[in-house]
């Protein structure tokens, strides 16, 4: 898989469209995804996605290949994100946005019982309400899949401090957890 | 299964939103519509070689003065600075083929009209300001300029990425090692763009200056502004 990345980017890099074409079908929809769960809108996420592959193709040429393409992928997505949050500091919704709804109505359900799928609903929404530098090591870390180290690269942080929000914020979540259990 | 495992496995089973219809379409519209040669011709005429070259030793002073200066002289905090005090510093050298070598430096650096300002106060200043960038009390007023009014109502402005206020000064180092790495490669490539910023313009020494600032857009999509040396203003005022 990475040699075939590889090889797409060089001939994206020699503006090879049907090599940009086979790029996009792989990574779009994790890239939507990931952006639908952060800005709470479908039409902005769509909006962001378009953004994201619009610099992909602008900055391939500076891409040298140090890290995965789809560590290199999620940083451009993660900034692009960060400049639309910064322009839009009174949002409504992002915060209450139940992206989780969608998905069961088009995806397979990934849990195996009710009980379950109400914890995961409980975590999801206590998730929106995360400051946002502890969101973002969730969703690539967890929701996205990336490694602490690709996590760290994209926010540009140390590996230390991706394990510290880990750890800090599972510490918010069992807590949360732990609170409404004992009020049901 | 413990409390944390059954956190994890809901976490990473979690389900991804599916892209609409018709998303796909629209990107690869861009592709066919030859976004990719387009921009990539766009980036190559943004990224012409300036003329002249810059001193990079100069870049060390005006990347300071920069944060600790100019910033609140613009923003109406601090008339007069009459103590800067530097709370971070690192400094990377790159040998050069004719035996010279290119330095850049950071800093970060407060000023502070008051005399008797410590280096305890402007720890605990930029201590203040991180934990107010974490609660979202912090505004970017241009891209990687940070600004917040401090509890005794003084301006702060941080000119970079205030995540990093949060780390040690070896991972601090670290990070800006790898920055600099590339800005570097940017520099001798001549893949910058330089904009002179009449509003910056600073005086040392009965001297006036022009100030420079250099955009740098590395591999990640991170634009990062530094400044770019000064220049003696020729005119009547330094006579």
């Amino acid at each position: 898989m990475d040699n075939q990345i590889k090889s797409l980017c060089r001939r994206v890099k020699k503006a090879d469209k049907n090599a940009a074409s086979e790029l996009l079908k792989i990574y779009y929809a994790d890239i939507y995804s990931y952006l639908r769960r952060l800005c709470g809108s479908k039409q902005d996420a769509e909006d962001l996605t378009q953004q994201t592959f619009l610099k992909v193709w602008s900055s391939l040429d500076g891409f040298a290949g140090r890290s995965k393409f789809s560590t290199w992928l999620h940083s451009i997505a993660h900034n692009t994100y960060l400049d639309w949050l910064r322009k839009n500091t009174i949002r409504t919704g992002a915060d209450t946005d139940q992206w989780w709804r969608e998905c069961i109505d088009q995806n397979p359900d990934p849990f195996a019982n009710l009980a379950e799928r109400q914890l995961a609903q409980h975590l999801y929404e206590a998730m929106g309400q995360l400051e946002e530098d502890k969101k973002h090591v969730v969703h690539l870390h967890y929701y996205q899949g990336l490694s602490i180290r690709e996590t760290a690269k994209v926010l540009n942080i140390a590996t230390s401090t991706v394990k510290y929000r880990l750890r800090e914020v599972m510490k918010i979540l069992k807590d949360k957890l732990i609170v409404e259990e004992k009020e049901l | 299964m413990n409390t944390e495992d059954k956190i994890k496995k809901c976490l990473k089973s979690a389900p991804k939103p599916a892209a609409p219809d018709g998303l796909l379409n629209r990107l690869q519209e861009d592709v066919a519509a030859g976004e990719i040669k387009k921009r990539v011709t766009v980036i190559r005429r943004w990224f012409a070689p300036a003329n002249g070259s810059i001193s990079l030793w100069r870049v060390a002073a005006a990347a300071v003065i920069a944060i600790a200066v100019l910033l609140p002289l613009s923003y109406g905090a601090t008339k007069t600075i009459k103590r800067i005090i530097k709370t971070f510093e690192a400094k990377f050298e790159y040998p050069q083929d004719d035996g010279g070598v290119h330095v850049y430096g950071v800093g970060s650096a407060i000023g502070s009209s008051d005399p008797n300002f410590t280096e305890e106060d402007a720890h605990k200043a930029e201590r203040e300001f991180y934990e107010l960038y974490k609660e979202g009390k912090a505004i970017e007023i241009e891209p990687g300029i940070w600004y917040a009014t401090l509890s005794n109502g003084a301006g702060f402005g941080y000119n970079g990425n205030p995540e990093h206020l949060g780390l040690s000064e070896d991972e601090r180092k670290e990070i800006l090692k790898k920055q600099f790495d590339e800005i570097h490669e940017l520099q001798k490539a001549g893949k910058y763009e330089k904009t002179y910023k009449p509003e910056h313009d600073y005086v040392v020494n009965g001297i006036k200056y022009r100030y420079f600032e250099a955009r740098y857009v590395l591999s990640d999509g991170t634009v990062i502004k530094m400044g770019a040396g000064g220049e003696p203003v020729k005119n009547e005022d330094n006579q």
